[in-house]
C-alpha cells in the first residue's frame, strides 16, 4: 500500500470545512493508541466528550469509522489520522489493534467477491427486464412528443411571457419529463430559467437551448436512423442511464497512465457531482469520470488532482466519447511526473470544439489545454494566447484573484473546460520554470479558501 | 432578402403567430433542414416545428463557435520577488488563521517583522478581508500583491501605503514571547499540580512551546471533559494561573487562562455550561496557535 499525500487526504474531506478541521488534529497531541499497519490505520482522539473518540480508517478500500457522533464522511478525526499517517507521523505497528482488524474483516465479508453469490439472469427475468426497457422507451417516446408541442407552444405564443415568471414558466414540463423518465431533459429545462435572467441577449440564448431540447426530441424519434454511437448519445441526454456493469463487460478497456488533470463540483437537484479529467500518457486521450453524492454521503475522491493512475478506462459508445468508468482493480494513485504539454493555441481548441458539436451537437462542455495568459480588464477576465486571440474566462470573483495570483501572469499552459460560454481553467502548468512542469494539485488554492 | 438568426431571434421573442416569418428566405444549407409540409402526415410539420428546425440549425452553428474575447491588455507580470517565504510551519499555519484576526493580525505583523512575505495564493484571500487585515498584508504581499493591487480597482489605494519607501527589505526584531524555560516552568507546574495528569504531561521534557501549549490544552481539555469517575473535576490552583499569565505575557492568553480557569470552577460546581467550555477550547486553540508563531519566529 502506498502512503497517501497530503493531497489525497485533502481531496478525501467532503468540504473545505473539514479539510481546515482535520488538519487542525494533524498534531500528536491529542492522538492515544495509534498505529498502523498496512492498509489500516487506528487511534484515539481526544475531542470535547469524556471518552476518546475511536477512530479507524481502511486506507485501501477508502473506508472509515469514527465513534465521534459527525454526521461527515469521512469526518475531522479521521482526516487528522490520515494527515499524520501521510506525513509520516503515525508510527507502524507490528500487531494491529482488534478494532482494526475488526474493521477490516467486516470489510472482507461485505466486499470479498469469493461470498458474493454471481448473478446470472434467468430467461424469464431476462424477458422481463426487455418488457420494461420497452414500456420505458415508450414512456420516453411520448415525452417528447409533449415535449416537442409545449416548445412549439412557446414559439408560437412569444418567449417574452416567460419573463413574466422565469422560475415557474418551465417547471410544469419538466416535471412532466421526470414522469416521462426523461431526467437529462428535465434537468435541461429547470436550467432555462438562468438563461432568462442572463441578462442583454437572453432571448436569443432561450431560443437557442429550445431549439436544441426539440432537436434533440426530433432525434430521439429517429433512433433507428441515427448511426450507433449518436443515438446512444442522444440516449444519454435524454436520461437513460448508463450501466455500469453493461459497460464494464462489454466495452474494451483503454489501459493507460491517466493524469487527473483537475476536478469541478456541482450541485442539482440535491445530488452533488464531481467532473474530474484524465488525460491518457500514452494515449494523449482525454476521458471524464463522474462521481455522484446525496444525503451526506461523501462523493468518491479517488481521483485526486495533481496525481496519476495506472488503469484501465471503459468508454461507453458515444458520437463524442469522453465519460468513463474505471475498470476493476486501478493502481494506485501516485503524485504526478513531470510533465510538460505541448502548447495548444485557441485557434486549435477552437477547431476541436467544433469538431466535438459537430459531432454530439448537446455537448456542453470539452476539455483541452489551452497556452496563454490570463488578462483582466474592466469587466471580463479572457485568456490571451500567443498569437493574441482570446477567449472568456468562467471563474467566480473569488477564485479569479487566486487564480492570477497563482498564474502571476506568466505565460501558462492551462488544462479545462471549453464550453459556448467560454474557458474554465482548472489547473495550470507554468512554462517559464524549469522547476515547475508538473500540472499543480488546486489544493495549494483549496487550503486557502475561506470555509 | 436572407433570414438571419437576429429575425427569427424577434419571431420567437414576439411569438411567430403574431410574426410570420417567410422561412424560405433561410440561407440554403439551413433551408435544408426544414421539413417538407407532406399530404400524408398530419401531425408534421407544423408551422412551429418548421421554425424550431430552422432554429436549431442556427444553435448548432452558434454553438460550435467559441465566444471570442477582446479589449483586455495583456500587463507586465509582478516583479521577481525579493522577500523569502516564511518557515512552512507559519505558511501551513496562516489559513488556520483567516478566521482569528486578532491571531491573523499577529502573524502578519510578525512575518513583516521578519523581512518574509505571505505565500501567492494567500495574498487574494487577505486582500478581500477587512480594513484592518488589509492593511496588515501590504507590506507581506510581495510583488505579487502589488501586481494584482494594480489590477483591482477596489486595492489599487493600498499601493499608495506600498510605495518603495515604504517596503520593509530586511528583519527586524520580532514581537517578544514567552521563552521556552519559562514555559517549561509552567508545564511542570501543571504537571506537578495536577495528580491525575495525562503521564505524557508528566513526563514531558522538551521545552518547545508549541508542543507545551499543545500538551496544556490535552490538559485541559481532560480537565473540561465530564469526569469519568463521577468525581467533580478539581479546580487548579490559581498559582498554578499566575505562573501561565507570567510564561505568556499577553493579554490574550491570559483571557484564555481566565476562561480556561472559570469553566473548570464552573464544572466543579455542576453548571458547566456549553458556551464557557467553548470559550475555553478557543482559547486555548488561539493560544496554541500563538505558541507556534513564536516559536518559528524566536
Amino acid at each position: 500500500m502506498t502512503r497517501w499525500t497530503v493531497e489525497q487526504v485533502l481531496a478525501a474531506a467532503p468540504d473545505s470545512a473539514s479539510q481546515v478541521a482535520g488538519r487542525k488534529l494533524a498534531t500528536p497531541a491529542p492522538w492515544r493508541n495509534t498505529g498502523w499497519s498496512g492498509e489500516l490505520l487506528w487511534g484515539d482522539c481526544l475531542g470535547s466528550g469524556s471518552s476518546p473518540y475511536q477512530v479507524t480508517v481502511d486506507a485501501g478500500s477508502r473506508r472509515w469509522k469514527c465513534s465521534c457522533p459527525s454526521r461527515k464522511f469521512p469526518c475531522k478525526h479521521a482526516l487528522g489520522l490520515l494527515f499524520l499517517w501521510a506525513e509520516g507521523r503515525l508510527s507502524e505497528s507490528g500487531v494491529i489493534a482488534p478494532r482494526a482488524a475488526d474493521f477490516a474483516a467486516q470489510a472482507g465479508k461485505s466486499d470479498s467477491p469469493a461470498e458474493t453469490p454471481t448473478k446470472q439472469q434467468t430467461a424469464e427475468q431476462k424477458a422481463a427486464a426487455e418488457q420494461r426497457a420497452a414500456r420505458r422507451a415508450a414512456r420516453v417516446a411520448d415525452g417528447m412528443l409533449d415535449l416537442r408541442r409545449w416548445i412549439s407552444d412557446q414559439v408560437a405564443n412569444g418567449l417574452s411571457q416567460a419573463a413574466r415568471s422565469p422560475y415557474g414558466w418551465s417547471e410544469a414540463v419538466a416535471a412532466r419529463m421526470v414522469d416521462a423518465q426523461a431526467p437529462g431533459v428535465a434537468s435541461w429545462l429547470r436550467r432555462l430559467p438562468a438563461v432568462i435572467a442572463s441578462g442583454q441577449g437572453w432571448p436569443a440564448r432561450l431560443l437557442d437551448e429550445l431549439a436544441l431540447l426539440d432537436l434533440l426530441a426530433v432525434s430521439y424519434g429517429r433512433l433507428d436512423q441515427l448511426p450507433a454511437e449518436l443515438a446512444a448519445s442522444v440516449r444519454t441526454h435524454v436520461g437513460f442511464p448508463t450501466v455500469s456493469a453493461e459497460v464494464l463487460a462489454t466495452r474494451p478497456g483503454v489501459i493507460d497512465t491517466w493524469r487527473v488533470l483537475g476536478s469541478r463540483d456541482s450541485q442539482e437537484e440535491q445530488v452533488t457531482t464531481r467532473r474530474t479529467w484524465l488525460y491518457g500518457v500514452r494515449t494523449g486521450r482525454w476521458a471524464l469520470v463522474l462521481a455522484f453524492a446525496a444525503g451526506g454521503v461523501s462523493l468518491d475522491t479517488s481521483l485526486a488532482a495533481g496525481t496519476q493512475v495506472g488503469m484501465a478506462l471503459h468508454f461507453p459508445l458515444a458520437a463524442l466519447p469522453l465519460r468513463a468508468l474505471v475498470g476493476p482493480d486501478p493502481g494506485e494513485a501516485v503524485a504526478m511526473d513531470s510533465w510538460q504539454p505541448e502548447p495548444v493555441d485557441l485557434t486549435t481548441a477552437g477547431r476541436r470544439w467544433r469538431e466535438a458539436v459537430a459531432a454530439d451537437p448537446w455537448t456542453r462542455t470539452m476539455p483541452t489545454l489551452l497556452t496563454g495568459r490570463l488578462a483582466v480588464g474592466d469587466r471580463t477576465t479572457q485568456l490571451v494566447d500567443d498569437a493574441g486571440a482570446a477567449v472568456p474566462v468562467q471563474l467566480e470573483p473569488e477564485r479569479l484573484w487566486s487564480w492570477l495570483a497563482r498564474t502571476r501572469g506568466r505565460r501558462c499552459t492551462f488544462a479545462g473546460e471549453l464550453s459556448p460560454d467560454g474557458f474554465r481553467p482548472l489547473g495550470f502548468t507554468p512554462l517559464d520554470s524549469a522547476r515547475e512542469t508538473a500540472t499543480r494539485s488546486p489544493s495549494e488554492v483549496e487550503a486557502w479558501e475561506v470555509p | 432578402m436572407t433570414l438571419d438568426h437576429a429575425a427569427l431571434v424577434t419571431a420567437a421573442a414576439i411569438g411567430i403567430r403574431t410574426r410570420q416569418i417567410d422561412l424560405t428566405d433561410l440561407p440554403a444549407e439551413l433551408l435544408a433542414l426544414v421539413p417538407k409540409r407532406t399530404e400524408t402526415d398530419s401531425t408534421e410539420p407544423s408551422d412551429a416545428a418548421a421554425f424550431l428546425a430552422a432554429a436549431s440549425g442556427y444553435a448548432v452553428a452558434r454553438r460550435g463557435t467559441l465566444p471570442s474575447a477582446s479589449g483586455v491588455a495583456i500587463s507586465e507580470p509582478p516583479d521577481p520577488e525579493t522577500l523569502p517565504l516564511p518557515p512552512s510551519a507559519v505558511q501551513a499555519l496562516l489559513p488556520r488563521l483567516v478566521d482569528t484576526t486578532p491571531v491573523l493580525l499577529e502573524a502578519l505583523a510578525m512575518v513583516a517583522a521578519a523581512g518574509h512575505r505571505v505565500p501567492e495564493a494567500a495574498v487574494p484571500i487577505l486582500l478581500a478581508r477587512g480594513p484592518e487585515v488589509r492593511a496588515a498584508t501590504v507590506p507581506v504581499m510581495g510583488e505579487v500583491g502589488r501586481w494584482l493591487c494594480s489590477l483591482n480597482p477596489a486595492w489599487t489605494p493600498l499601493l499608495q501605503s506600498s510605495s518603495p519607501r515604504n517596503r520593509r527589505t530586511g528583519p527586524s526584531s520580532p514581537p517578544a514571547g514567552p521563552t521556552a524555560a519559562e514555559m517549561a516552568a509552567v508545564l511542570e507546574s501543571l504537571a506537578r499540580a495536577d495528580a491525575a495528569a495525562p503521564p505524557e504531561l508528566k513526563q514531558f521534557t522538551v521545552p518547545w512551546p508549541r508542543e507545551l501549549a499543545i500538551a496544556v490544552g490535552s490538559w485541559l481539555m481532560a480537565r473540561l471533559s465530564p469526569p469519568r469517575s463521577g468525581q467533580p473535576c478539581t479546580s487548579a490552583p490559581p498559582s498554578l494561573w499566575d505562573r501561565w499569565a507570567v510564561a505568556v505575557p499577553r493579554s490574550d492568553a491570559r483571557e484564555a487562562a481566565v476562561a480556561t480557569q472559570n469553566a473548570i470552577g464552573a464544572a466543579r460546581h455542576g453548571g458547566a455550561t456549553a458556551a464557557a467550555t467553548t470559550r475555553a477550547h478557543r482559547a486555548v486553540h488561539v493560544l496554541t496557535l500563538r505558541s507556534i508563531l513564536h516559536e518559528e519566529y524566536q
